[in-house]
């Protein structure tokens, strides 16, 4: 019998965002991509973040791990490492993937383990009641910035493409089908995906409601992008704010951090026998 | 004549090459077949500034440094007017004229570092009548035989060989092994260069030194390491999966231990990008299902705190390895002290069951490193084994240690066919220890929350749930205390003095009372081995002891106020140092013999 968006859902209870929260369509796209990949849900482990959509975990059936704050990337890639035959994904808010937690970031890219990194891009504060995040516009207001934010957004699409993200991809949580199938070509890559999920946020950015991301995100596959071309990618990626570019940017394949290790050959690590680990040879190797 | 039974010391500039050749002794003596202990007092510099290896060596195990020196190997400017007074009456030193004279000019100050020495400094340092001078041109040795001065670090090792009455061959066969990998050029080069040393001395002082080494008979099997290199090899022997490290200061050498034999016992190693993300990476390996371990100095920890306590809360077994150096905040990088241990009792948010340990000597870290494991899966907690520089970095032969005794004791993991229907990762039971799935196990799917949560793992904030919850957890803390072995009071029960310390303050303090035993001066030891919970037995005994003398590196006493606080007992006589240098036996000998006045 093909898996439902059920096969991944908990029944201890139902989410708590607010009703029409961008984080709806994440979940899911997410329970359905799942479904489709046809992923067994004790090999998937959910890695979260702390924020109102790093709640996620929650909310789903398979192993989940919710985190600290900027801190699912690293958790998740100390357990993906322990055992790499787990299917891995990474979640996390806007606050917590561009700005408490951009170091591990930055050098999970450039570490490239297999792995699904998720973030929910509201450009808002929800969890701490609206104020300005790492994404929101140069002047925005918001209670910790009531004279308007001093400085402009990062771009984390041109950030991973500076950074060789071997998968940068971006979503809209508005539109499932598009989204459920990134989700899946970013499961399939072999490396670190990112994708990054434009999410309206209807209780503390309402300027950038679901009216305002359908009018101005566009496909970039339907727009005949060569997602193989890093200059390309670049250039959609520092387009004018007034458009939104979802789809592929870049993908590419390069070695992933555990393929150049021998030590992951004889299977995933927490499989490794630990009964019969003989140290003598260390101590002979210290003898003269 | 005194045989096998020497206390060496190499000075020289940062840069110049010390320790290697300081190991190289170390590795010569253990050839001999003789027992030793070495440290090293280093600036926080990669170039300059003097810098010391001291390797004590004798027949039967030795115990800790001291700092009065039978020989003295200075090859730089700086050794001989800063340590010359603390050469033994009979001691001899090895210099370089050119570098060594009583005509020298002033040195170059240097702010904070080198020694500010003149030619009546440099005088006085060279015109004590009860010590040897053999004054050796290694530079000039050095330069004929190798092109290259700062090979007199090796020509030095010759000339010691010499002057110890010691035959050349095991340094010859050393050279080879070290430089081996450099090519034979410059293999051939060390060996001119230790040989000329060698001839030099035996030429000009021959058994002009009354101290020797010789080789003895059928001797115990030893190898030399570092307490950090033992703790590694511990980690190994107990199934080290995961080790996650930002270099720091006294702690690197776990890193570059565990990465060196990576791929030999298949260890996933990580230089990561700062200690966040070590103590996040090593509770997502520990919580996957394999042995995690990260290393880290005081100021890397504090960056790990949070980590600490989402392991706690998510139960997640993770060991780390606390090398304390002395703050606060940077404080001084390469030396040693005691003042950690709050930190690291209490570090992040809450309360939640963690062990803290200490070993006292380099066995015993190897056994603790070991039992750490087991410990963080039993009861499913993180796990600290605080040392300090002076075990992590400073260095001791040991046989070669018994481990067909040692088990691997996963504690309540299940195995896949365990995990019953509506399984739940946080059920409630009587020792508050709950049966743990690892992701991929078939029906053991779970949240593992750092949000408060029920049973299942999912998010709660009711009361009664929040209170369950909390005291199930908690509850492991009393599980552990009555599961921790008892505190043991070493020595003579009946003795007037009881030294109560823990970490490798137990080196000195152990020598100390040796000192003081001969001077029919009684005195035992309590060497405190966990801290948190706090060992058991710890109160029964001080309360039979007649006067307790708390012995640590730090200046508030912190062991003493943990003793207070859980035991009852206010330890009123306290010997605290806080000058980052490691205690010395003399000290803490000559400030118990006070007390006695």
């Amino acid at each position: 019998m093909p898996r439902s968006p059920k096969d991944y859902t908990s029944t201890e209870g139902k989410p708590n965002w607010c009703p029409g929260c961008g984080d709806f369509g994440i979940e899911m796209a997410m329970k359905q991509a799942m479904a489709q990949l046809d992923l067994d849900p004790d090999k998937v482990l959910l890695v979260s973040g702390i924020g109102c959509g790093a709640n996620m975990p929650n909310w789903f059936s398979t192993y989940g791990l919710i985190t600290l704050h900027g801190r699912a990337v690293p958790v998740a890639t100390g357990a993906h490492l322990a055992n790499h035959e787990l299917s891995v994904f990474a979640e996390a808010g806007d606050g917590d993937a561009y700005g408490i937690g951009m170091g591990h970031f930055i050098h999970a890219m450039r570490r490239n383990p297999n792995m699904v990194y998720i973030v929910g891009n509201n450009t808002v504060y929800g969890l701490t009641k609206g104020q300005i995040s790492p994404t929101s516009a140069k002047g925005c207001k918001g209670p910790s910035t009531p004279f308007g934010n001093p400085d402009p957004p990062i771009n984390p699409i041109a950030l991973a493409l500076a950074n060789h993200c071997s998968f940068v991809g971006r979503g809209y949580a508005g539109n499932l089908p598009h989204l459920v199938n990134l989700i899946k070509d970013a499961h399939n890559h072999k490396g670190f995906a990112l994708v990054d999920v434009l999410q309206p946020c209807v209780t503390y950015a309402k300027d950038a409601g679901y009216k305002y991301y359908q009018d101005l995100t566009y496909d970039l596959q339907a727009a005949g992008h060569d997602k193989t071309n890093p200059e390309a990618a670049m250039k959609r990626a520092v387009e004018p704010p007034e458009k939104y570019p979802i789809g592929i940017f870049y993908q590419d394949e390069r070695p992933l951090y555990e393929d150049e290790l021998p030590q992951f050959k004889k299977g995933a690590l927490v499989h490794h026998d630990i009964s019969k680990i003989d140290v003598t040879p260390l101590f002979e190797e210290y003898s003269f | 004549m005194k045989i096998n039974e020497l206390n060496f010391m190499i000075g020289g500039k940062a840069g110049e090459g010390i320790e290697v050749p300081g190991n190289m002794f170390a590795k010569i003596c253990m050839h001999a077949g003789l027992w030793l202990h070495s440290t090293q007092e280093f600036y926080s510099v990669i170039k300059g500034y003097n810098n010391i290896n001291q390797i004590r060596v004798a027949e039967q195990p030795v115990k800790s440094h001291t700092n009065r020196y039978d020989l003295v190997l200075s090859i730089d400017d700086e050794t001989v007017p800063r340590y010359y007074e603390d050469i033994v009456p009979g001691g001899g030193v090895i210099y370089d004229p050119s570098l060594v004279s009583a005509d020298s000019r002033q040195s170059e100050l240097v702010p904070g570092g080198a020694l500010k020495y003149d030619a009546k400094l440099m005088k006085k340092a060279l015109s004590r009548d009860d010590i040897n001078y053999f004054p050796v041109p290694m530079s000039e040795i050095a330069q004929e035989k190798v092109g290259l001065k700062l090979a007199r670090n090796i020509v030095g090792i010759g000339a010691c060989m010499a002057l110890l009455d010691y035959e050349i061959q095991p340094l010859l066969d050393l050279i080879v092994k070290t430089f081996a990998r450099k090519g034979d050029d410059i293999v051939n080069k060390n060996i001119d260069a230790a040989q000329a040393g060698y001839n030099y001395v035996r030429e000009h002082f021959s058994r002009q030194f009354n101290y020797q080494i010789r080789n003895v008979k059928n001797p115990v099997k030893k190898f030399f390491a570092d307490g950090n290199e033992v703790m590694v090899f511990g980690a190994i022997k107990a199934g080290l999966k995961f080790v996650a490290e930002y270099p720091m200061t006294p702690s690197s050498s776990v890193l570059h231990t565990s990465a060196k034999y990576a791929q030999k016992y298949d260890i996933s190693v990580n230089h990561v990008e700062d200690e966040l993300s070590a103590m996040n990476m090593a509770v997502g390996a520990g919580y996957a299902g394999v042995r995690s371990l990260v290393a880290t100095s005081g100021g890397g920890f504090a960056l790990m705190t949070e980590a600490v306590g989402m392991a706690g809360m998510i139960e997640a077994p993770v060991v780390c390895i606390e090398v304390q150096r002395p703050g606060p905040s940077s404080g001084l990088p390469t030396r040693s002290g005691q003042g950690d241990l709050r930190q690291v009792m209490h570090a992040s948010q809450g309360e939640f069951p963690r062990i803290v340990m200490a070993p006292g000597h380099h066995e015993e870290a190897f056994y603790m490193a070991h039992e750490a494991f087991n410990l963080a899966e039993r009861y499913q907690c993180p796990v600290f084994i605080i040392s300090e520089k002076y075990l992590s970095e400073g260095h001791a032969t040991l046989p070669f240690l018994e481990t067909g005794h040692l088990t691997i004791d996963r504690g309540k993991l299940l195995k896949e066919s365990e995990i019953k229907a509506g399984y739940k990762r946080y059920s409630f039971t009587e020792d508050g220890i709950c049966p743990r799935s690892i992701p991929g196990q078939k029906g053991g799917a779970h949240l593992a929350n750092s949000y408060e949560h029920l049973e299942s793992g999912y998010s709660t904030e009711e009361v009664h749930h929040v209170n369950a919850m909390y005291e199930r957890r908690m509850k492991k803390m009393e599980t552990i205390e009555k599961n921790l072995p008892h505190a043991e009071l070493e020595g003579d029960p009946k003795a007037d003095y009881t030294i109560v310390c823990w970490g490798g303050t137990y080196m000195p303090a152990s020598e100390a009372i040796n000192m003081l035993t001969r001077d029919g001066i009684g005195v035992n030891m309590l060497h405190v081995k966990y801290m948190l919970p706090l060992q058991p037995g710890v109160r029964e005994i001080l309360e039979h002891c007649k006067r307790p003398v708390l012995v640590e590196g730090n200046y508030t006493a912190m062991l003493g106020g943990v003793i207070a606080e859980k035991a009852g007992i206010d330890i009123q006589s306290k010997i605290l140092d806080y000058s980052g240098r490691p205690f010395t036996p003399d000290f803490i000998y000559a400030r118990v013999k006070n007390l006695v006045k």
